[in-house]
């Protein structure tokens, strides 16, 4: 599953680089579509074993 | 079919993007994909329509059409069952889309979040619509999609997956956009909460529209973002500069939004051309602008739609792809242009009834679309709703309240149908400000004047009425009208600029000037006001202080073309010829469509001996408007003396003989009412006239008749009218039904005291008895006012003809002034000062003692 997300993001940037997820999500996810939000989603039920809020809070 | 002109096409949405945000962005190389997409491509203003509201104007891209042809006239409609009030859908639209005609065609063709586009069509392809990405409850909470969101439902659980609720919205997303979102109360202050669910939205829309680009085959895919739009409603105000009134503390919270905003969506444009590829033509465009400088509104009226007034006249577009110019600038397009100029990408016919064209000006080679009449009558699936299911719900609305009076269905409370009226009539005002914008002044006044008549507190509606009246020149109409509003609104500087403008119209521009200066107390912020201020000095040859009025407009919108081309005006006239092009050449660069600015401008260039650079701006002034008669007179003389063709100028010389009618001034009115006097003026004032002098001074005209004794036929023979062509002809107000239509005539009304006409009249005839007992036959009075109303009558029914009304008496009491006016009626350069020596006021108190 790791391979196939970091294969979406390989796609877009046209590099061999594969870079992390964050689960906070960023703007570049977004812009990305699909992929980006499909990653990101995996990996916020991942880290938040399935809590899927990520509601903006003070830092 | 004609030649295809891409493999595919990618048509991208961004309502209210404005080049005057963009143009600093990309300077700043903050916007690399469209700075990529610009230079490998044409760019250039897209002009909006009236009144510019989204979903009529989205639907208008689509169709190819306006409003009162698709059929989608506001952002709200009565619900069919008469329960309320529902967001406008697509069974509404009337014809076809180009995803319709498209799929009719057999390509495969996908839409994503168009506006409106709800319940989704049955296309050639998937149809997401624009119910897809807006969360109706907290993110634990189910979140379903309407019914008829996406087309075919198969994709409905793929898809919906990839929709962001705004509560996922992190500090990750806002922080580019609130660099101090921290120190914000979210209790107090609910911009944060506004970012995340414009954010969420347009990230939905955009992950559902890459994911079909992936994952399925096409020929066209148009994607819509209203981000722009909404984040501009919220947060325009905070954009730099720092607008008065707006707190230190708030303009640093939300200066950057907009910004960002853009920026965003530039990230989002990269994904979008990367999965279009090379093979694909882009087309990117917004369907207004948005006022982003100190032409936004400071405070909006509180009537439905009221935000609409921060749009400005002009979208954005660009395309990019095979067979587009590279880095050109494309002139004169309009939002009607868009679906033309993909059919024509495609090698589809145009239909005849769409209202725009092919923007072939932007294909590196020259293309001639084909035309058809319609594509509403070409049989096959084109993916549209069933017949049963398309409705025009404000008919449906009449109909169910007839079966309301009857009884038959019970009534909606007495709030729902204040709000189904409220919503009706809206509805109707912006279906007769479509027909304003489409010069259908007839179709536009029957409603206006039925909305008038049935809420005359509506101030909006009595104001376009007024308007419509002046456009139609039914003056005395537009006077009622303006009387009823100044008796409700006595300080509405509006009916000033009217007044001036019918003033101005009537060519009295010392009156009108009177009240626009009174507007321009009240509102000076109005560019439209110093236009008409300018085009009055300009009436009355004061070329100062109209470069003054226009400067003034400029201060207020920089970009305003009528304030360029009226200033080319002002310095032309002052031999200021190298002004004169630099200002005509702004007025072409920001309204390319615009013949008169290039035809100052040619004049301008030929003065300065400029002789192939002005030919050129005259074959533009005729290529928009051919029958412009000095255009073609200017070519024909700079080709013959100064560019060596006679070939051209032969042309030119022949398109005037057989195609441009010639040009006769008519003195008239009743015989008496002042005309020889007229005669007399235009002839000192320099105008040439048609007189054979058989017809000697008397005693009742001691200056002269200046008569032409072949008008007494005119009913007869009309032969001699060619010997009057570009000259001045006294002809009777009884006879003027006779003229022939192969002339425009320029008309000078004389108008004088039925009394004074006829004992004037009895006097001449010799019947003084008749004068001292203030006798005179009634009869004789009715058939004068009969052939006066007669008169009239033919010259409303006359299109090619301009008249001015004159009345006697001021002539008498205002000579200058009324010089003036005649003067810049016939748009000459008359010796006012020899025109008023015409006037004898000894002779005419004389003649009127005589006659007490």
């Amino acid at each position: 599953m790791e391979n196939k997300k970091n294969q979406y993001v390989r796609d877009f940037k046209k590099q061999e680089v594969p870079f992390d997820i964050p689960v906070e999500g960023s703007l570049g996810l977004l812009a990305l579509g699909a992929v980006g939000i499909i990653a990101w989603k995996k990996k916020k039920l991942e880290t938040n074993k399935g809590t899927t809020s990520g509601r903006f809070e003070k830092k | 079919m004609s030649e295809r002109l891409a493999k595919k096409v990618l048509l991208i949405g961004w309502d209210a993007a404005d080049w005057k945000v963009i143009h600093p962005l990309l300077d700043k190389g903050q916007m690399p994909a469209l700075e990529k997409l610009i230079n490998g491509g044409v760019m250039g203003n897209l002009a909006t329509l009236d009144p510019p509201m989204s979903p009529m104007l989205w639907t208008s891209i689509a169709t190819g059409m306006t409003a009162d042809k698709h059929g989608i006239l506001g952002f709200v409609e009565p619900e069919p069952n008469s329960a309320g009030i529902r967001p406008v859908s697509v069974t509404s639209r009337k014809v076809k889309a180009i995803w319709n005609i498209l799929t009719q065609k057999g390509f495969k063709t996908h839409t994503v979040g168009w506006w409106p586009s709800h319940p989704a069509e049955p296309i050639n392809g998937i149809c997401v619509s624009n119910e897809f990405a807006a969360a109706k409850g907290p993110i634990n909470s189910e979140w379903p999609l309407p019914k008829g969101t996406i087309y075919p439902e198969t994709f409905s659980e793929t898809l919906s997956q990839l929709r962001i609720h705004p509560e996922e919205i992190t500090h990750a997303h806002i922080l580019p956009f609130l660099p101090l979102a921290a120190t914000i109360d979210q209790t107090q202050d609910k911009g944060i909460q506004v970012i995340s669910r414009i954010l969420s939205e347009c990230s939905s829309y955009h992950a559902a529209a890459t994911w079909i680009m992936e994952n399925n085959d096409w020929d066209f895919m148009a994607v819509y973002f209203d981000a722009v739009d909404h984040f501009c409603h919220s947060f325009m105000k905070f954009h730099p500069p720092q607008q008065n009134g707006i707190p230190d503390a708030e303009f640093e919270k939300y200066k950057d939004v907009i910004n960002g905003a853009y920026r965003f969506h530039d990230m989002m444009l990269e994904r979008l051309m990367q999965l279009a590829g090379d093979d694909t033509t882009i087309i990117l465009l917004s369907d207004h602008g948005f006022y982003s400088d100190h032409m936004r509104p400071q405070k909006l009226p509180s009537y439905p739609a009221a935000p609409a007034l921060e749009h400005s006249p002009y979208g954005i577009i660009c395309m990019n792809g095979t067979h587009i110019k590279k880095d050109e600038h494309i002139y004169g397009a309009s939002l009607l242009d868009i679906t033309p100029t993909i059919l024509t990408i495609f090698g589809l016919p145009v239909g005849n009834d769409m209202d725009g064209k092919a923007l072939v000006s932007a294909f590196d080679k020259e293309i001639s679309p084909e035309i058809i009449p319609s594509w509403e009558n070409v049989p096959g699936e084109s993916g549209m709703h069933p017949e049963s299911m398309r409705e025009n719900t404000f008919e449906t609305q009449a109909g169910l309240d007839q079966l309301i009076e009857l009884g038959y269905i019970e009534a909606p409370s007495d709030n729902t149908q204040q709000l189904q009226k409220s919503v009706i009539s809206e509805s109707r005002f912006y279906l007769a400000r479509v027909f304003m914008h489409s010069r259908k002044y007839n179709e536009a006044l029957s409603i206006l004047e039925d909305l008038f008549e049935k809420d005359k507190d509506k101030t909006r509606y009595g104001l376009r009425l007024a308007t419509c009246y002046q456009l139609l020149n039914r003056v005395e109409d537009c006077r009622k009208t303006i009387d009823i509003l100044r008796t409700a609104n006595k300080e509405l500087p509006q009916l000033d600029l009217l007044e001036g403008t019918l003033l101005l119209g009537e060519n009295r521009p010392r009156k009108a000037l009177e009240f626009l200066h009174k507007a321009e107390q009240s509102v000076s912020h109005l560019p439209n006001l110093h236009l008409q201020l300018g085009s009055v000095f300009l009436q009355m040859h004061n070329w100062k202080d109209a470069e003054r009025a226009f400067n003034s407009a400029l201060l207020i919108d920089q970009d305003n073309a009528q304030a360029h081309y009226g200033l080319a005006i002002c310095f032309l006239k002052q031999d200021k010829y190298e002004e004169a092009i630099e200002e005509a050449l702004n007025a072409t660069g920001l309204l390319y469509n615009f013949p008169p600015a290039h035809y100052t401008l040619g004049e301008a260039l030929a003065k300065a001996d400029a002789y192939e650079q002005a030919a050129q701006a005259f074959e533009v002034t005729i290529k928009f408007s051919p029958g412009i008669k000095k255009a073609h007179q200017w070519l024909a003389k700079i080709y013959e003396e100064h560019l060596n063709n006679p070939d051209k100028a032969a042309i030119h010389k022949k398109f005037i003989k057989e195609n441009i009618k010639g040009t006769i001034t008519i003195v008239t009115g009743l015989p008496r009412s002042g005309t020889s006097m007229m005669m007399q003026m235009l002839n000192f004032g320099g105008v040439e006239i048609l007189t054979d002098g058989v017809r000697e001074n008397d005693i009742n005209n001691p200056k002269g008749y200046y008569e032409y004794e072949k008008v007494k036929r005119l009913h007869i023979d009309n032969k001699w009218l060619n010997e009057a062509e570009g000259k001045c002809v006294k002809i009777v107000a009884p006879l003027l039904q006779f003229l022939p239509t192969n002339f425009h005539y320029k008309i000078i009304f004389m108008h004088r005291d039925m009394n004074e006409v006829l004992r004037s009249q009895q006097i001449m005839l010799g019947k003084e008895k008749d004068v001292k007992n203030n006798t005179f036959p009634l009869m004789l009075s009715e058939a004068f006012k009969k052939q006066l109303e007669k008169a009239n009558t033919w010259i409303k029914s006359m299109p090619e003809l301009s008249v001015i009304h004159i009345n006697h008496h001021d002539v008498i009491n205002n000579p200058i002034e009324e010089a003036e006016n005649i003067s810049s009626f016939l748009s000459l350069d008359l010796d006012i000062t020899a025109m008023t020596s015409a006037v004898d006021k000894e002779l005419h108190r004389n003649k009127s003692q005589k006659v007490l």
